[in-house]
């Protein structure tokens, strides 16, 4: 991968993410000239601020001044700032080079890649992936989206070593070299709309991370998708299929109830577990079992390995989480859930019965696409934040709909309709930013209210 | 979640059901003309219940088979090419009764057209579960989808047996319906069908007069009009409890096909508007359960399969009660499970045990 010689650069930091941060630091390491800038307030940024004046960075907060963006021989972006940034727009034009942190970290980073991406369902493959990876004693990087950024792994990196990262369209956006060796893309649905502009523009950011693959690397895609389909004919890498319902000409597909894996077009299928093994709830975790498969038997791992780790894995937090079962009403949390798409696959994984918890910040979705399922599986809807009154206008007629405000309300709400049997899920389709600081902290307010009435249901029954 | 929760035993169980009664009727309505004209009261139903036999084999077979394994093209096309030269083979061969629906070896003889709407189901699920994002594109995806259609339909046409044709018409135009095909294709489709419908209808001299029958069916009860009139009667004369099991009068040689295309009309007269009512809900059942399967399937393949098999079962046994109580003219179509016809109680089974597989993935 082509390195670059940072020291005595001067390079601007755009956004002080999580990864925007890190890549700073790391670029102060390498001995480049950093300055960082943020819209938020030096307030909002005063637990950052101290560490990157410690270690020599100039900070400007509250806002760019167009002076900043002048006179840098780089600009990295953090994943959280559009490219339609006025600023950005303008430096653009004057072709000073524009990279993001995860472009900046593939320049420095050492063996081989397993990037994967998609719509939803990422952090689970990405983690299963690299619990099997390192059950195979491959000591993989785990990274990226997943909340390490990648730049931080970088030193970690050896020439014989694998990198299992977890990669946004945000963060695709602003690569050029990227150039994993094993590419996953789980799925491609309309979401971050608001951001990338239309369906194909996404579609086509999904698909930069196979644009530098060559003959020598494999690309793994999923066979009921039908959008993913597309990429397989843009692509040099070898192709794996991934499928539910098909049985692919190489890859992992079901069959009389067994993960089967079929390594060339002319092998035969190989049994890797049963299906009813996989310990994680919902259809899409299927699928994510099955592109982790495909990672995993790609990097020469053997089946039974591949097959002890996937029985013994448990799902992460905040994505279709078991909380609690009281008074045989199940409560689940999907707060991770902040598209319209991944709302309705946290409805499908259950038969029916839902108190399904809707709402937060709108994201400019069509609430309206989930009406088949709320109509079917779904007894009553509770809204709360800021998009409720869309959402309650898209759903009218289709289930009950309960405007409820905030989240604890809601599970106080839901938890009294609930019967045995029933299942109250948080799968909001929105983003969390207008009550919480994020999708994590929402899942934690969720499980707090939901095992505080656990302790009341204790009480009430001693 | 996709775990193995084992078959839907309703849908097994009503499917049972159906081919016992089936069976019993069947013999109610044929032993004494088949004592008559073949010297046997059984021989009609001995040869049903062989079929049925093979039919549960088929059946329980199928159930247990992953029903992946016909996602795939090497299954689809060679099912649709045999289709088609099955279909173009009874042109080649002796015809019966005036027409070509049969292809006989040895002793026995079967009907191509049976195994067209199973077939069409299959290549539709199979073309249509992948093309759901485009399916407002009609050169790729409706008019690839439907010229496999178009050629079954025509070739039945042309056997002739218009009946089946509607039938495979009616199941393709619901599944480009499910797969959100715009309204406005099928109103061209449908409005393209009109004209031809009514040349088939009016203009071929032996359906105009049944057209005409079914319109007023005492203009000659002796002739054109005996079908609907004694269809009538037997319902009729069954009231509310029936005549009782084998009490039937209306079979002997006043109803024609007592066993075949009119056995719902033998049911009424001998068990009444109970057992009648019976039978429907029967069907019911297994349309629920088919359509609840279609609903709660994981992938989008296994939804068309059983959306399509259970339409396919509805629709007939729909056109074939219409018939019997005069409320469709007079059309061809037999009543799945309960009629007689070796072929199309084997392949109704066989699809059944296909719809049984995918339910094993139901919870």
């Amino acid at each position: 991968m082509e390195r670059m010689e940072l020291k005595g650069k001067k390079v601007l930091v755009v956004g002080l993410g999580k990864s925007g941060l890190a890549a700073a630091l790391f670029l102060r390491r390498r001995g480049a000239q950093v300055t960082v800038s943020d819209l938020r307030s030096a307030q909002a940024l005063s637990k950052e601020i101290p560490s990157l004046l410690e270690a020599g960075i100039v900070v400007e907060a509250g806002g760019h001044g167009l002076l900043t963006f002048r006179r840098q021989d780089l600009i990295v972006v953090s994943p959280g700032v559009p490219l339609s940034t006025p600023e950005l727009v303008q430096v653009r034009r004057l072709g000073l080079p524009i990279i993001g942190e995860l472009e900046l970290a593939a320049r420095f980073l050492k063996g081989k890649v397993l990037a994967i991406t998609g719509s939803n369902g990422k952090t689970t493959t990405t983690t299963l992936s690299g619990e099997i990876f390192s059950a195979a004693g491959l000591n993989p990087l785990v990274a990226g989206n997943i909340g390490l950024p990648v730049i931080d792994v970088v030193d970690q990196s050896t020439e014989a070593g694998w990198s299992v990262l977890e990669v946004s369209s945000f963060q695709l956006e602003t690569t050029e070299s990227f150039h994993p060796h094993v590419a996953v893309i789980l799925n491609i649905t309309p979401d971050h709309l608001d951001r990338h502009g239309t369906f194909e523009n996404y579609v086509a950011m999904k698909e930069k991370i196979f644009a530098n693959q060559t003959g020598e690397d494999y690309l793994i895609l999923n066979g009921d998708d039908p959008v993913a389909q597309q990429a397989a004919g843009r692509t040099k890498s070898q192709v794996l299929w991934f499928s539910r319902s098909k049985i692919v000409r190489c890859g992992a597909f079901l069959l009389d109830g067994m993960v089967m894996f079929r390594p060339t077009e002319q092998g035969k299928p190989i049994p890797v577990l049963p299906l009813a093994e996989i310990p994680l709830k919902g259809e899409h975790n299927i699928e994510n079992v099955l592109a982790a498969v495909c990672a995993a038997c790609v990097a020469k791992i053997p089946t039974q390995t591949i097959a002890q780790t996937i029985a013994a894995f448990q799902a992460v937090e905040h994505r279709l989480e078991f909380v609690a079962a009281i008074h045989g009403v199940d409560y689940y949390n999907d707060s991770k859930a902040t598209n319209v798409d991944a709302t309705a696959k946290a409805i499908a994984s259950f038969p029916g019965n839902i108190h399904l918890i809707l709402g937060g910040k709108d994201k400019n979705s069509d609430y309206s696409q989930l009406n088949a399922l709320l109509r079917a599986r779904v007894k009553a809807v509770y809204t709360i934040g800021s998009a409720a009154e869309k959402i309650e206008s898209q759903i009218s007629g289709v289930t009950r709909i309960i405007h409820t405000g905030t989240l604890e309300a809601a599970v106080d709400q839901a938890a009294g309709q609930a019967v045995a049997g029933d299942v109250v899920l948080l799968a909001p389709a929105c983003s969390s930013f207008d009550q919480f600081e994020n999708y994590e902290q929402r899942g934690k307010v969720f499980k707090q209210a939901v095992l505080a009435r656990q302790g009341a249901g204790v009480w009430q029954s001693a | 979640m996709a775990k193995r929760v084992g078959v839907d035993k309703w849908l097994y169980g009503v499917t049972v059901l159906l081919v016992f009664m089936g069976l019993l009727m069947v013999f109610s309505a044929s032993a004494v003309m088949a004592e008559d004209r073949y010297g046997s009261p059984y021989f009609f139903v001995s040869r049903q219940i062989g079929w049925a036999v093979l039919g549960l084999v088929t059946m329980t077979l199928l159930m247990r088979i992953d029903y992946r394994r016909f996602n795939r093209p090497i299954v689809v096309f060679p099912a649709v090419a045999v289709t088609t030269l099955l279909l173009l083979g009874v042109f080649l061969l002796r015809d019966s009764h005036n027409t070509h629906r049969w292809i006989r070896f040895g002793g026995s003889s079967f009907q191509p057209s049976e195994i067209a709407k199973p077939v069409l189901v299959l290549f539709l699920a199979w073309f249509l579960q992948d093309k759901l994002h485009a399916i407002r594109d009609w050169r790729t995806t409706v008019l690839p989808a439907a010229l496999p259609s178009l050629l079954f339909v025509l070739l039945i046409v042309k056997e002739p047996d218009l009946g089946t044709a509607l039938v495979c018409a009616a199941v393709t135009v619901l599944m480009f319906y499910l797969a959100g095909v715009e309204l406005k294709y099928l109103g061209y489709a449908v409005l393209a069908a009109v004209p031809v419908l009514y040349i088939l209808l009016f203009r071929v001299p032996w359906r105009r007069a049944r057209m005409l029958a079914f319109l007023n069916p005492e203009a000659d009860p002796q002739g054109s009009g005996f079908h609907t009139i004694q269809s009538l009667i037997a319902v009729g004369t069954g009231g509310l409890h029936g005549l009782g099991f084998m009490e039937g009068r209306q079979k002997l040689f006043y109803l024609p096909q007592p066993h075949t295309d009119f056995i719902f009309a033998n049911i009424a007269e001998e068990l009444g508007l109970i057992g009648g009512l019976a039978i429907i809900a029967l069907f019911v059942a297994l349309g629920f359960r088919g359509l609840r399967a279609a609903s709660l399937s994981k992938d989008v393949f296994a939804r068309f399969l059983a959306f399509g098999i259970t339409a396919t079962i509805l629709i007939q046994a729909f056109f074939n009660i219409s018939v019997v109580l005069a409320l469709l003219p007079t059309k061809g179509i037999t009543l799945p499970f309960i009629s007689y016809g070796g072929t199309s109680l084997f392949i109704t089974m066989a699809s059944i045990g296909v719809l049984l597989s995918l339910t094993r993935e139901i919870d």
